[in-house]
């Protein structure tokens, strides 16, 4: 062999074997890694809107939609929705229905963390980054934070509560379950908190003609105000059965004339950006919203049960002037047909997801100083709001201010025809159903009564008994991918 | 040289060396195409759980196919189950038991179908398990039931051959027939006689093994209890007798105990699940059927509107019902029911008001028009269409006015507007409309409509697709008015007097309030002329005579046979008519946009 030769192998041989580091060492060319991110307020605010973006692309309004409504009574499955769809009427739940799917839900969750985890980096190197700013911004991320895991805690109740963002694999952890009162506490703490850093404006408001109103820009509707946070710590303490704090906290907001009702109900309202939203998911010059495929399209999958709302939710007046009609009822919210209008009518629609409304905290007051005992008061904006929307004599109750058990039912049906289709009916009604621990439990009874197919009628009622059975499992997915996760036990057996 | 060779030998062992590196690990590729294991590789895993169930498997012989291929359910009682059922049966271990008492039974907690949890009902497992008799699925505090009487503590257990359902109780098949289960129930004692008595105890009773024809195999007996009769003012059973036996020979199946006995039996084994969803149970008794429905949770028997009275039914006892026996379900009343004797009567049916429709319509009714076909199905179960795709599906109405025009009244001021026709895809070509009770008898069939130019011609089959479906011989023209019948609308023809006899001869009748008619209610306007356009267009129309076989509500379907026309919203139909086809009276009363107000032959 040729001595050339075997030099020549030799150095082919080393060649080979020498690893180029260098070469796999590379940084993403179409994306930006995180020591590059967090160094200025531009970029935190960069992730701020990202959040938002999280909240409208389609998948989160699904869930609002869906948890809040497809366990109620106002919304059916249409003849293409899926079997999952049906199986939930009839109290039929598997951990593989995707009704149980959060995902979307915990993708803007992390989000949210990111930004509460790293700001403080972008603070640190921008001195320009003032801590007015920074407070918002990490204010209006803990406040949809919050607003996430309401949702989460009111639908699943035992919820992973992950407060740390996870930006690179191994970053996920095993998080075990909290219980729903360590939830609360913690979305309470944190609202606490971000109502001190987030202002009152995001743009001030050009002063109205009138002096007394001023008018504001969409911004203040579609990022998280102080108002906003105010009006969901309300319906947290609402919900968490403290009255005295969800009457005060709703007076912060009902005591100023920043919001207020625009008399008849109109399409105008449920698109957005009027004076009575307090905070909407907006899709004004943004992408379309998820609501049309979902409610109005020809083959959209979930319509209202008109035959049921209009009989027993908006009841026409059968004495007095029959040709009378709430502005909110079919034709308004809902049209002929069971579409559901009040998500615009135009494809695409571009219509903002209303989440709180001065209807609502009005709703929440009352509600709240009901249970305090202050019936003659929770009448007063009932009939307010009543009048405002020229609601049918054949819906108002004869209730004695005494009666506190009949306001809080009256309340409840008023806020079916308010917040109809806005993914709060089944969180109503089981709200008002586990008050007292669960004195009112019949009201679920009856629900599902109506819901299930007949042939499974008695089971459904059967089930609707154990409480377990009143939040969703967890999916069988979560559970493959995280094994501390413990499944709801009534749906273990 | 030698250098040489140990620099060769060197080069060599390194390239070696370097081949060993490289070279790979042999990769171990799955062969099988799943690794989950068969429902008997299932037991054979958990055999803390299952092992004496697996023994029980073996010794009958169904431990091998649960092995093999196939599509199969099964509910698996754990070890502390068996061992109860051991004790209980006063044994102390498997082998003191036969092999053929456990072969039999055991395939009573097969079923060979993959049938999880969300295919449970309350009521029957839809397919039978291997011992030939079927499985109850309730659910009780929130946790399903087998049989009332095993808990599943363990649901839809995947498996490759089928699913596993893990239960905390043995399933025994029921050791009594319908006629014995009534027999040892004290509760019973009127109805066991009455069954002694006219001979039903046999038709109710069964020994496995005993060949009986397919359809008695199951049967269903809805019976009252002792204190049910005795409420009624039946003490026992000669009070029973006595009240019915009209012949004194209960044998007899023309007397009236047999009737009333038969009349609480029917074959096919119903839990109250079926019977809702059949609506409609035939009896023993010939041609006499129960009719069902569940009122909120109730259900109840014969409840009905009949002729404008209402009848309160019999309400099912929903603890002491749905109690399996080896040949059938068992039910208890609450009531007493009996065939009812009932003379046939004229049905006027204003088509939009049957009760479901009337449900359906709500505040609607007699108040807005409204849709009939909402998200995609009829609003009520008593009208549907041929199907629910087609674009113009959502025009099809319900109509109301106040108008009291001459023209077109509408009686009771509201009709069906549709949109049906035979040559156009985007209709749909017939609708049928479920009748209100019809007593068992002939009929004369009167088609009312308003006349339409547009119009298709329908051809009416009453209780298409049953047994006995029957096909009316005159073809109705909705776009034909009341001078199709040769009288014609001047004052030599329908202003005569004898103008509505030659009309009958034809088949057609002025349906709504015409000139010269008794008014008793005084209604004033909305009366029709007898005489020009205005007297044309309400036109009854003769389609046939029905022979009404059962006294039930029935199906009547209005199909597009022709006509060239096909807008939409052409077909205005307003009521339906069966007046007994040996009535004289065919014309009379007449009817009137204002609801209630009838109209009489004048006096």
């Amino acid at each position: 062999m040729n001595t050339m030769h075997k030099y020549l192998l030799i150095a082919l041989l080393l060649a080979s074997t020498t690893a180029c580091n260098k070469w796999l060492d590379l940084q993403p060319q179409d994306g930006i890694t995180k020591a590059e991110f967090w160094k200025t307020k531009e970029d935190v605010k960069a992730a701020l809107y990202g959040i938002y973006s999280s909240l409208n692309d389609g998948g989160v309004e699904e869930r609002l939609f869906l948890w809040g409504e497809l366990r109620g009574d106002m919304v059916v499955p249409t003849t293409n929705a899926t079997d999952d769809d049906r199986l939930v009427k009839n109290m039929n739940i598997l951990s593989t229905n995707d009704l149980s799917n959060w995902a979307p839900v915990y993708k803007a969750i992390n989000n949210c963390n990111l930004l509460i985890d790293f700001a403080g980096d972008a603070k640190a190197s921008d001195p320009t980054f003032t801590n007015e700013l920074y407070n918002t911004y990490i204010g209006e991320a803990l406040t949809v934070r919050s607003l996430l895991y309401f949702y989460l805690v009111r639908t699943f109740r035992d919820i992973p509560l992950k407060l740390k963002g996870a930006y690179k694999d191994t970053d996920i952890q095993s998080t075990p379950q909290s219980t729903p009162e360590q939830v609360i506490q913690q979305i309470i703490s944190d609202l606490i908190k971000a109502q001190e850093f987030v202002p009152d404006y995001h743009e001030a408001p050009a002063s109205g003609t009138g002096g007394a109103v001023s008018l504001e820009t969409a911004v203040n509707k579609g990022r998280i105000t102080k108002p906003a946070v105010t009006a969901l710590l309300a319906d947290v303490y609402l919900w968490n059965e403290e009255y005295a704090k969800a009457a005060a906290e709703a007076d912060k907001i009902l005591s100023t004339a920043r919001y207020r009702l625009l008399g008849q109900a109109g399409l105008s309202i449920y698109e957005g950006s009027t004076r009575e939203t307090i905070f909407e998911i907006s899709h004004k010059e943004s992408i379309p919203s998820v609501m049309y495929a979902l409610v109005l399209d020809a083959r959209k999958q979930f319509a209202a049960d008109n035959v049921y709302i209009n009989s027993n939710i908006f009841m026409p007046n059968l004495e007095g002037d029959v040709n009378l009609r709430d502005s909110r009822s079919e034709g308004t919210q809902y049209i002929v047909g069971g579409a559901i209008s009040k998500y615009g009518i135009e494809n695409p629609t571009y219509y903002n997801f209303q989440v709180y409304r001065i209807s609502d905290v009005m709703l929440i007051k009352a509600e709240a100083v009901n249970e305090l005992g202050r019936g003659a008061e929770a009448l007063e904006i009932l009939n307010t709001l009543r009048e405002e929307r020229g609601a049918l004599a054949a819906t108002a109750r004869e209730v004695n201010e005494t009666d506190l058990e009949g306001i809080a039912s009256y309340i409840i049906e008023e806020r079916a025809r308010e917040l109809a289709f806005e993914g709060k009916r089944w969180f109503d009604l089981l709200r008002l159903a586990k008050r007292n621990s669960y004195s009112n439990l019949n009201i679920l009874v009856e629900l599902v009564s109506k819901n299930a197919d007949d042939a499974l009628k008695q089971s459904a009622i059967n089930k609707i008994g154990d409480i377990n059975s009143h939040y969703l499992p967890i999916s069988e997915n979560e559970l493959f991918r995280d094994p501390a996760l413990k499944q709801n036990p009534f749906y273990l057996k | 040289m030698k250098r040489h060779i140990h620099f060769n030998r060197l080069i060599l062992l390194m390239a070696l060396a370097y081949c060993c590196l490289l070279s790979c690990n042999k990769t171990v590729y799955r062969e099988s195409t799943t690794d989950e294991v068969n429902i008997a590789g299932y037991f054979d895993k958990h055999t803390e759980t299952y092992s004496l169930f697996v023994n029980m498997l073996t010794r009958a012989k169904a431990y091998g196919f649960l092995s093999a291929y196939g599509t199969y359910t099964v509910f698996a009682p754990t070890n502390d189950a068996v061992n109860s059922w051991i004790k209980d049966n006063g044994k102390n271990s498997l082998t003191d038991f036969q092999d053929d008492e456990l072969s039999s039974f055991v395939r009573y907690h097969i079923i060979r179908d993959t049938v999880a949890s969300l295919r449970f009902t309350d009521g029957k497992i839809k397919t039978p398990t291997l011992f030939g008799e079927f499985l109850y699925t309730d659910v009780r505090n929130g946790i399903v039931r087998v049989n009332k009487s095993a808990l599943i503590s363990q649901m839809n257990i995947q498996c490759g051959n089928g699913i596993v359902h893990t239960i905390n109780k043995v399933l025994v098949p029921p050791a009594k027939s319908l006629a014995e289960t009534i027999e040892s129930n004290p509760r019973y004692s009127i109805f066991t006689q009455a069954l002694k008595a006219t001979g039903f105890y046999d038709t109710l009773y069964f020994q496995r093994g005993q060949t009986v024809s397919t359809e008695k195999r199951f049967q269903t007996a809805i019976i009252e209890s002792d204190s049910v009769f005795n409420a009624e003012g039946i003490a026992d059973f000669n009070a029973l007798k006595a009240r019915y036996s009209h012949t004194g020979n209960p044998r007899n199946p023309s007397d009236s105990l047999w009737l009333y006995v038969a009349y609480h039996l029917s074959n096919g084994g119903n839990y109250l699940e079926d019977i809702v969803g059949l609506s409609t149970l035939y009896t023993l008794a010939p041609k006499e059927i129960i009719n069902a429905k569940l009122v909120g949770t109730r259900v109840l028997l014969n409840d009905a509107v009949f002729n404008g009275v209402y009848e309160p039914g019999a309400e099912l006892n929903p603890n002491q019902s749905d109690v399996t026996a080896s040949n059938g379900v068992l039910h208890e009343s609450l009531h007493t029911f009996a065939i009812k004797v009932r003379a046939q009567v004229p049905v006027y049916f204003d088509v939009a008001t049957s009760p479901e429709l009337l449900t359906a319509l709500g505040a609607s009714y007699r108040n807005a028009n409204k849709p009939l076909v909402e998200n995609g199905a009829s609003i009520a179960s008593s009208i549907s269409f041929e199907n629910y795709t087609v674009i113009t599906i959502g025009s099809n109405a319900y109509n109301y006015t106040t108008s009291l025009g001459l023209t077109r009244p509408y009686a009771n001021g509201d009709w069906l507007n549709l949109s049906v026709c035979t040559n156009n895809a985007n209709r749909v070509k017939y609708f049928d409309l479920k009748t209100p009770y019809l007593v068992k008898g002939r009929y004369k069939v009167w088609i009312c409509y308003a006349q339409n130019a547009s119009a298709p011609n329908f051809q009416v089959v009453f209780n298409p697709g049953r047994e006995n479906e029957q096909i009316l011989p005159n073809i109705v023209f909705f776009n034909q008015n009341l001078t199709a019948s040769g009288v014609a609308s001047n004052a030599a023809g329908m202003g005569s007097a004898n103008a509505d006899n030659l009309m009958l001869a034809q088949g057609y009748k002025r349906y709504m309030a015409t000139a010269g008619d008794y008014n008793p209610s005084g209604v004033v306007g909305g009366i029709k002329p007898l005489t020009g356009n205005d007297a044309v267009a309400n036109v009854g129309r003769l389609a046939g005579i029905i022979d009404v076989e059962t006294t039930d509500r029935h199906i009547i379907r209005l199909k597009t046979v022709s006509g060239t026309a096909c807008a939409s919203n052409t077909v205005w139909l307003d009521m339906i008519q069966f007046i007994p086809a040996d009535d004289i009276e065919q014309i009379y009363p007449r009817f009137h946009p204002v609801a209630g107000a009838l109209f009489y032959r004048p006096q």
